[in-house]
């Protein structure tokens, strides 16, 4: 009887999943209203890939009409409009109403490139059970000079990678929607580093999948206007990775996804910075329970202990392979150039 | 220039957004009804229907209506939805209200009077509670007005569908927790507690539909869900104070207590010892703000009693005399 209806469920269960992969990719993108949100959405219609397979949603945040451009009247995009909820309440908002079985975030002035869902789709049918599939991306000025591109390579169980600060860009990336919403979606009370904070949670969750192709575009240049409040991103970083720490089952992860002597140390760095930042809000007992797994991974690190790229891990401000060291080149050549 | 407070006035004409999401019950036109019948100008208010039903919705009168819109979510669960009407709102209050209840003839009225006396952010007044078959059962009133963070971390709670919260820090609390399903009411009002009043009319508002049969509510889960979420709370950096200063008497420094204790055991249980100790530190930070009050009768009962809500017992008390 019990066996039977387990079947039945299972049943139902693959006809719906069966239903949900008629669309495969939902590309969220909301918008402020800046005229660029043009070249994000074209980015993703013009792809060469099944328009049957992908939708497009514009969350126009700005309270205001969006002015009239040709791809509001495109078959496969949908507006929903907020009222300058801010980003994170915009994004879910977009992935509430998103069928897709992969969920694809772009801001409004970045863009994908040519062949980025076709690599997202085999990387979808090569590793299926990965909730995280990225890839590399391109980081361009105003005159569409390449600044350098980036791509972390990582796969599999990362946790102690994106924790440790290795990055796996939002725009560059598809997540899938089961592995969203399991985690709760963007946390609204996180500014300017939720799309960190997301990628940490799900790294806590489930693996990740990496293609070595280049997937999207980030612009960033001196004429690039930021409605992200950066002044609060170093603090709500740390409350997210305080946050992910208070969760169970982050230590035996973490300990399973450290690769080498580099990420040791990472690791070891996070648990004494979050301890310093408890220390410093009074939360005396958070920061004892900090403190003891610091001493605990110390103890499992030892065999790291005489090897440089263990002590390098501990005392880098930034992981490789961010966007901090593009930006600090090319402000440096900046620099150089005005002397 | 503009005067501010008119160019305030003129960016919020809306006042009030009342948001219903829906499984696609039948019971979903009764409900957008009551809230287009209310005794309010017609630019003042909007309803936003969040159908998760995954279908389309049955034809009705009131989708012609200028102040209802529809978003279509894609079967995400009360809380994301509830989140998705709060986004796209553009009143300075949210309501939420479910597809099987629906307002009182003046609720609008009511807590509109209420928002002018008072700068509460969450307003709300009394509740009539309906059996399935739609038969009034008894009255809710909740007597909870300013800060009544201890009362609700004992378990006092606030039908969402009786009240008015205001849009700002809705937003900045995050909204419904996505991740509860069943305790994300009462969780919200604890977390918008921490820093907020409430205020009461003592009017009702709303007509809920009570019991388990037809419900969407996953009730075995629910005490679970609520206790992980007041952890949550208990490690808010302000949550003590605000306990302490809505604790008035020693009944309610004893539930403070009790709600360090219970959280300590709980910890235990899952094997978290260092919140054990600051649980344990939070309940003897509580013992000195008691006092005399250690000898009173009430104190101890409520230390070491289940809290019962009063709320209920005299709604049924009020209901017997009626008869």
């Amino acid at each position: 009887m019990q066996a039977a209806r387990l079947q039945t469920a299972f049943n139902n269960a693959t006809e719906r999943n069966k239903l949900d992969s008629k669309i495969f990719f939902s590309y969220i993108i909301p918008t402020i209203g800046r005229r660029s949100v043009d070249i994000a959405v074209k980015s993703v219609l013009e792809q060469d890939f099944d328009p049957e397979k992908f939708e497009v949603i514009v969350v126009n945040d700005s309270g205001q009409s969006l002015p009239v451009a040709d791809w509001q009247n495109s078959r496969g995009v949908r507006i929903i409009n907020t009222n300058k909820s801010e980003r994170s309440f915009a994004r879910n908002s977009g992935a509430a109403i998103a069928r897709g079985m992969y969920l694809a975030f772009l801001d409004d002035d970045d863009w994908i490139l040519p062949g980025a869902l076709q690599s997202f789709w085999q990387l979808a049918n090569q590793y299926p059970t990965a909730a995280w599939l990225y890839g590399g991306i391109r980081i361009v000025d105003e005159r569409g000079k390449v600044l350098g591109d980036i791509n972390s390579g990582l796969n599999g169980n990362c946790f102690s990678q994106i924790l440790g600060g290795a990055w796996a860009p939002l725009q560059a990336s598809v997540v899938q929607s089961r592995a969203f919403f399991q985690v709760g979606g963007f946390n609204p009370l996180i500014c300017g580093t939720e799309d960190e904070d997301l990628c940490r949670r799900v790294a806590l969750l489930g693996d990740f999948s990496n293609t070595r192709d280049l997937v999207a575009c980030l612009y960033r240049g001196r004429m690039w206007n930021t409605s992200t409040n950066y002044r609060r991103a170093p603090e709500d970083t740390k409350y997210s990775r305080d946050l992910i720490l208070s969760k169970p089952k982050t230590f035996p992860r973490l300990r399973s996804s450290v690769d080498s002597g580099y990420w040791s140390g990472r690791v070891l760095r996070v648990y004494l910075s979050t301890f310093v930042w408890n220390l410093r809000k009074k939360r005396f007992f958070t920061a004892l329970s900090r403190l003891s797994y610091s001493l605990a991974f110390l103890l499992l690190s030892s065999k790291y202990f005489f090897s440089r790229e263990y002590w390098t891990g501990l005392k880098a401000d930034h992981a490789p392979e961010t966007l901090h060291f593009v930006m600090k080149n090319y402000e440096g050549a900046a620099r150089r150039k005005n002397i | 220039m503009d005067n501010p407070k008119e160019a305030s006035l003129r960016e919020q004409t809306i006042f009030c957004s009342t948001i219903i999401p829906t499984i696609g019950r039948p019971t979903l036109s009764r409900a957008v009804e009551s809230v287009l019948q209310q005794q309010i100008a017609t630019h003042s208010f909007e309803v936003l229907v969040i159908n998760d039903s995954g279908k389309p919705l049955l034809e009705a009168d009131w989708q012609k209506s200028e102040n209802v819109h529809m978003i279509s979510t894609n079967q995400r669960e009360r809380s994301i939805a509830r989140n998705t009407g709060a986004a796209a709102a553009r009143g300075r209050y949210l309501h939420f209200l479910d597809d099987d209840d629906w307002l009182a003839p003046s609720a609008y009225r009511y807590l509109y009077e209420l928002s002018q006396s008072s700068n509460a952010k969450w307003l709300y007044g009394m509740t009539q509670l309906v059996n399935r078959q739609c038969q009034p059962t008894i009255q809710l009133r909740h007597e909870l007005n300013g800060n009544c963070c201890i009362q609700t971390m004992s378990g006092e709670w606030i039908p969402l569908q009786s009240s008015w919260i205001d849009r700002n820090i809705f937003l900045r609390v995050g909204g419904f927790n996505p991740l509860l399903t069943g305790p994300e009411d009462i969780d919200l009002l604890r977390r918008i507690l921490l820093t907020e009043d409430v205020c009461e009319t003592p009017n009702i508002i709303a007509n809920v539909i009570m019991g388990g049969e037809g419900s969407t509510t996953d009730y075995v889960q629910h005490p679970q869900a609520s206790r992980a979420a007041r952890e949550i709370l208990l490690d808010s950096p302000n949550i003590h104070s605000r306990m302490r200063s809505s604790a008035v008497n020693p009944f309610w420094r004893g539930r403070m207590l009790r709600v360090y204790l219970t959280s300590a055991v709980w910890n235990i249980t899952h094997r978290r010892f260092f919140t054990v100790a600051s649980r344990m530190w939070g309940s003897m930070m509580t013992v000195p703000s008691v006092g005399t009050g250690l000898f009173s009768k009430d104190f101890w009962r409520a230390v070491l009693k289940p809290y019962a809500s009063s709320t209920f017992a005299n709604g049924i008390q009020q209901r017997n005399r009626a008869k």
